[in-house]
């Protein structure tokens, strides 16, 4: 008698298809397959496109950040992914979500804007600190350099999307039993490693605002938000990557930037 | 100028000496290239610096924030878990998820998605409130009064403890207390 393999192999296919067995090797090789197939969803294309982008030299690429309004459901799950990574304690918040209510019941709408920062062309906050303690790298990240950083909170008007955060120290679980551990870990901030664990060391006393995960990007992992958003709703890549998803999506028509008439170039943009 | 520093020694006299003798201009540059220094650190250290994307810091588990059960990976530095992310090979936080051939080296720095009761895993595992020692009952049922016993004698307590059905007025009522009962 012959083994199960050599029957089912042998078998007609009109045989096969009455055990629904047809579709099961097409599958098997599908599945097998995959790991080395195009990009399968939107996910896999921006880790691809992150790994080219830090094969460029930094000075050839320029990130920037896509948020389709009409796919976020104002979860937030951004905004907490963003302070467990960057440990953020109590007032500080790098993307923030936004909430508009329209309209009067039963007539109500409801929108969220994630709010990252807006990494513009032409920051105010740059232009605003008297330390020039924010700085601008080559790939375009703005970032607070908090070596440098005296508190002055010039570029909180100077923003003009309420940006940059002023961290005053203290923990989420102070007036409880005992200020939990991770609270006090350390972020990796701009490559540097910094526990969040005393009242005059950086990052307390300093501003503070996303940098498109910097240290995140160094190991080409994408950003925060961009991973844990479950609505598909937050992009990221290289710009100058006609190839990317991000070069792509910046051509839509649905393309908006926050409050450009202030001159500031923001590169995040939003898909209305 | 008395001394002069060497590359190992350096006294306050000596330091403030090369300072003044520089004009402090070595204090500033470091600084001015600080950007393109950030990021040449990082890279040289091909990102080893930021131990979360390393697979050796991470353990797979699952998120109980709801019934969906998730696939994560609790991302751990010095014991305590500092980060929660999706494991991108459960289909529930990357889909299509990835291949379970996919070598850790590679999935190491992919994240899977994660809904914020996810995201706050941090504040349920380490809340403040929660019980850490062994309480063992030290009074009548509701009188809320407790000793702590050591967690070893846990399972011998468990398995010693009086009749269960002692303080009740009508055991027999239920056989599933009646089971078993001393």
């Amino acid at each position: 008698m012959k083994n199960r393999r050599e029957f089912l192999k042998d078998a007609p296919d009109a045989m096969l298809a009455v055990l629904g067995l047809t579709a099961l090797t097409a599958v098997a090789v599908k599945a097998a397959g995959s790991a080395d197939t195009k990009a399968s969803g939107p996910m896999d294309r921006m880790r691809a496109d992150l790994k080219r982008a830090m094969a460029k030299p930094v000075d050839q690429r320029r990130w920037a950040m896509a948020i389709d309004l009409r796919k976020c459901i104002g979860c937030e799950a951004c905004t907490v992914a963003c302070r467990s990574e960057n440990k953020t304690g109590p007032g500080v918040a790098y993307r923030p979500v936004l909430v508009e209510t329209e309209g009067t019941f039963p007539d109500v709408k409801r929108t969220f804007t994630p709010r990252p920062c807006m990494h513009c062309e032409k920051p105010e906050c740059l232009k605003a600190c008297p330390a020039e303690a924010i700085k601008k790298t080559p790939d375009g990240i703005v970032y607070v350099d908090y070596e440098s950083c005296v508190g002055a909170k010039a570029c909180i008007p100077a923003c003009p999307y309420g940006v940059p955060r002023f961290d005053e120290g203290g923990y989420f679980t102070d007036n409880t039993p005992a200020v939990q551990d991770y609270e006090k870990a350390a972020a990796y901030e701009m490559g540097v490693k910094r526990p969040r664990n005393m009242a005059d060391k950086a990052p307390i006393g300093r501003m503070r605002k996303c940098h498109y995960c910097f240290h995140r990007l160094q190991s080409e992992a994408l950003p925060a938000c961009t991973t844990t958003c479950v609505a598909h709703a937050t992009f990221f890549g290289d710009l100058k990557d006609e190839q990317s998803l991000i070069f792509e999506l910046s051509r839509s028509p649905r393309v908006r930037r926050l409050k450009e008439s202030a001159g500031t170039k923001p590169t995040t943009f939003y898909l209305v | 100028m008395d001394e002069k520093p060497t590359s190992l020694e350096l006294t306050r006299r000596t330091f403030l000496q090369s300072t003044a003798f520089l004009g402090g201009s070595a204090l500033l540059s470091p600084m001015l290239d600080k950007a393109g220094r950030l990021a040449d650190e990082a890279s040289a250290a091909g990102g080893s610096s930021y131990k979360l994307a390393d697979a050796k810091n991470y353990i797979s588990t699952v998120c109980l924030q709801c019934n969906t059960g998730c696939g994560i990976k609790a991302k751990i530095i010095d014991g305590v878990i500092v980060k929660i992310d999706g494991n991108p090979y459960s289909p529930w936080t990357m889909f299509p998820h990835t291949d379970y051939k996919t070598p850790l080296t590679e999935t190491q720095k992919i994240d899977g998605k994660l809904c914020p009761k996810g995201q706050s895993g941090l504040q349920t595992t380490y809340d403040p409130y929660r019980i850490t020692k062994v309480l063992k009952r030290a009074g009548k049922r509701g009188e809320n009064k407790w000793v702590t016993i050591d967690f070893q004698a846990l399972p011998a307590n468990v398995e010693k403890r009086g009749s269960r059905t002692a303080n009740l007025s009508r055991p027999e009522a239920s056989p599933s207390m009646m089971r078993g009962a001393r």
